[in-house]
């Protein structure tokens, strides 16, 4: 799994919601749209978790990048912005599922799972 | 005129009453019907702005030339021929400097052969009576303050020529133009808005004394504005003041391309027109202060439900991450290791802080643009509050160096040591945000001649078209930079409200450096 996120405590809080659950594990940290398409290109993982609102890139503009690096990983978007048309344009784009950042970490894991069994 | 000889020893009946009708100001005429002039006297001519009946007769040879509508005349004739006498006919006449005046005749048909010839009567200048009716229209047809003097400036345009007209408002001990004509096509009018002091000004003659004044020569350069005048094509002019119970609130200004442009006749005219316009010029600018302070408020709106979003963005991330985590806690407290609890606990304590940070900053900022933030300004040690803040980052953020340079022997500091911590600490965490990860920030105290300078350096990059903004209140939303905006104007406003000025020095080569300054407790060695 890799997480992008441009606030630290959340990329933390992610990564341990992700590593408490048997058989994940984070590969990589981004804090920009950018990096997040360079790491999903370098390690070409099952999940990645993709913040909206972020610097340099945002995390839609980084959505068809993110497909091209990497045909394989699903895209689940954990998003501060609890705005209908940016979930709508988050799987126009190409994104497997849409989560808001007030998620509990059960929800989390069972969205995780359906995503990747 | 025909005239009887004076027979000797006085002046007979007939040179009385000429002499009588002459001192009256009652004009005298008689024309023909094909336009050609028998006679006039000197009041007649002296109304369209002749010095004589002969210079008259010499420039007019058909009584057409004076109508501004010569179908008029026709109207005229008609009438005499139809009644044999008119009363009160009024028309438009040109007058000899471009302007003109509205005559009103009363005349009675003459005849030869039982035709009509011409006629004779009176020529009365009815202009003030007429004006005024025009010119209170005009400017109570429009609450819009340039379309309603527009409309005035039309009227007051066929009577006096003019090349710049300004309406200006007075607040307290200055001005400012709301409005600017200019009366041709090829000069600009007078730039309009900018508040400007009433002090060194000639408005500020009409507004102490509530009387016109008229500057005759704007060569003369009498006061500095004159200059500007003439370039303007302005040659003489005259202020007009607007008058209500608290004094004079507004002014009109009005230009003329010659010098000398405002003889007895010409002020009188005006200045009844402009007092006619006074309380329709008092409603319109009510009306515009009105309407300033709904756009005000307006604007207001806008950035509270601005800031409101603002603080709930700034507020999102860290809640999320405690429901998150106390969740996390709840859920796994069974199976995790109690050095992962602890690091989780950890979590939670720096978002609770974050919030609080947050929270902080929000009511400061709310204080600070209602100018209720409280300061403590005393004499104070600078590099204590400099050194505190710098430990405080060098702790927390423990990737980055702070390298604090303070000038040996700094004087003391004149402010409020909490307020100067809180801009210092702006100043670190902008720097910290926007320089590459692990670079160094510096920051530098140095004594100039009555302040001390404090600068912070980072090692990252600012783009050139957000310089101007920098120091504004930006939307937070608008950037997807997290916290952007608001840490620099409240910088901006605390260093003000303390004495000091604050910048980014556009010259630095090393990175970006910021650059505020504190004032000294001893300004200038007192």
């Amino acid at each position: 799994v890799v997480i992008a996120d441009d606030a630290e405590d959340i990329r933390y809080l992610l990564r341990l919601v992700v590593e408490s659950h048997e058989g994940y594990e984070v590969v990589g940290e981004a804090g920009d749209g950018r990096e997040a398409v360079d790491l999903v290109a370098s390690h070409q993982p099952e999940l990645i978790l993709l913040d909206v609102s972020m610097p340099v890139m945002d995390g839609l503009e980084a959505i068809p990048l993110i497909r091209e690096a990497s045909r394989e990983t699903k895209i689940l978007m954990v998003s501060g912005l609890d705005a209908s048309y940016v979930e709508a344009a988050a799987r126009e784009l190409g994104a497997n599922g849409y989560l808001e950042k007030g998620i509990s970490p059960k929800e989390l894991i069972r969205e995780i799972s359906a995503l990747c069994p | 005129v025909p005239v009887n000889r004076a027979s000797k020893g006085g002046d007979t009946a007939t040179d009385r009453y000429r002499r009588l009708i002459e001192e009256s100001g009652i004009g005298l005429f008689q024309t023909n019907v094909d336009g050609s002039i028998d006679w006039l006297n000197a009041a007649a001519a002296r109304t369209l702005g002749y010095e004589s009946p002969q210079e008259f007769l010499e420039t007019i040879r058909d009584i057409h030339q004076i109508y501004v509508d010569p179908s008029r005349r026709d109207d005229l004739l008609a009438l005499l021929e139809r009644d044999g006498a008119v009363t009160n006919f009024e028309y438009e006449a040109k007058r000899r400097d471009g302007g003109s005046r509205w005559i009103s005749i009363t005349a009675r048909a003459l005849y030869e052969e039982g035709h009509l010839e011409g006629f004779e009567g009176t020529f009365l200048d009815v202009t003030d009576k007429k004006l005024l009716e025009v010119a209170t229209q005009s400017i109570s047809s429009d609450l819009e303050p340039a379309a309603a003097v527009a409309h005035f400036a039309e009227v007051l345009r066929r009577a006096v020529p003019f090349t710049q007209l300004s309406l200006v408002v007075i607040e307290g001990d200055r001005y400012r133009r709301v409005v600017s004509l200019s009366g041709r096509g090829d000069i600009d009018p007078l730039p309009t808005g900018e508040w400007v002091p009433l002090e060194g000004n000639s408005v500020e003659m009409v507004v102490r004394s509530g009387v016109p004044a008229v500057v005759d020569d704007t060569a003369d350069a009498r006061w500095p504005f004159d200059l500007v005048l003439h370039e303007a094509g302005v040659r003489s002019y005259a202020i007009f003041p607007l008058v209500d119970q608290e004094g004079v609130f507004a002014t009109f200004n009005l230009g003329r391309a010659e010098k000398g442009g405002f003889d007895a006749d010409v002020l009188s005219l005006v200045g009844i027109l402009i007092s006619a316009a006074t309380q329709a010029v008092k409603n319109i600018l009510l009306f515009e202060q009105q309407r300033e302070a709904v756009t005000r408020l307006e604007e207001l709106n806008r950035m509270k439900h601005e800031f409101l979003a603002g603080v709930a963005h700034d507020l999102r991330n860290p809640v999320a991450v405690i429901g998150g985590a106390v969740q996390l806690l709840e859920d796994s407290w069974d199976v995790m290791p109690d050095e992962k609890k602890m690091e989780v606990v950890q979590t939670i304590r720096r978002s609770v802080t974050s919030l609080e940070t947050s929270l902080q900053r929000d009511l400061d900022l709310v204080l600070l643009e209602q100018g209720e933030l409280g300061y403590d300004i005393r004499p104070f040690e600078l590099p204590t509050v400099l050194r505190e803040v710098v430990d405080s980052w060098a702790s927390s953020a423990t990737t980055r160096t702070f390298d604090l340079q303070v000038d040996p022997g700094l004087p003391a500091a004149l402010g409020d040591p909490h307020r100067q911590g809180q801009i210092i600490h702006n100043l670190l965490s902008n720097a910290v945000k926007f320089s590459p990860k692990g670079s160094a920030v510096k920051i530098e105290a140095t004594a100039g001649s009555d302040e001390i300078v404090v600068s912070v350096v980072n090692e990252g990059s600012i783009e050139s078209g957000d310089h101007d903004r920098l120091f504004q209140r930006m939307s937070r939303l608008s950037s997807n930079k997290p916290g952007t905006g608001l840490g620099l104007y409240i910088c901006r406003l605390m260093v003000e409200a303390q004495g000091g000025r604050i910048w980014l020095d556009r010259e630095a080569t090393e990175g970006v450096r910021f650059s505020y300054t504190v004032p000294l407790s001893n300004k200038g060695g007192e």
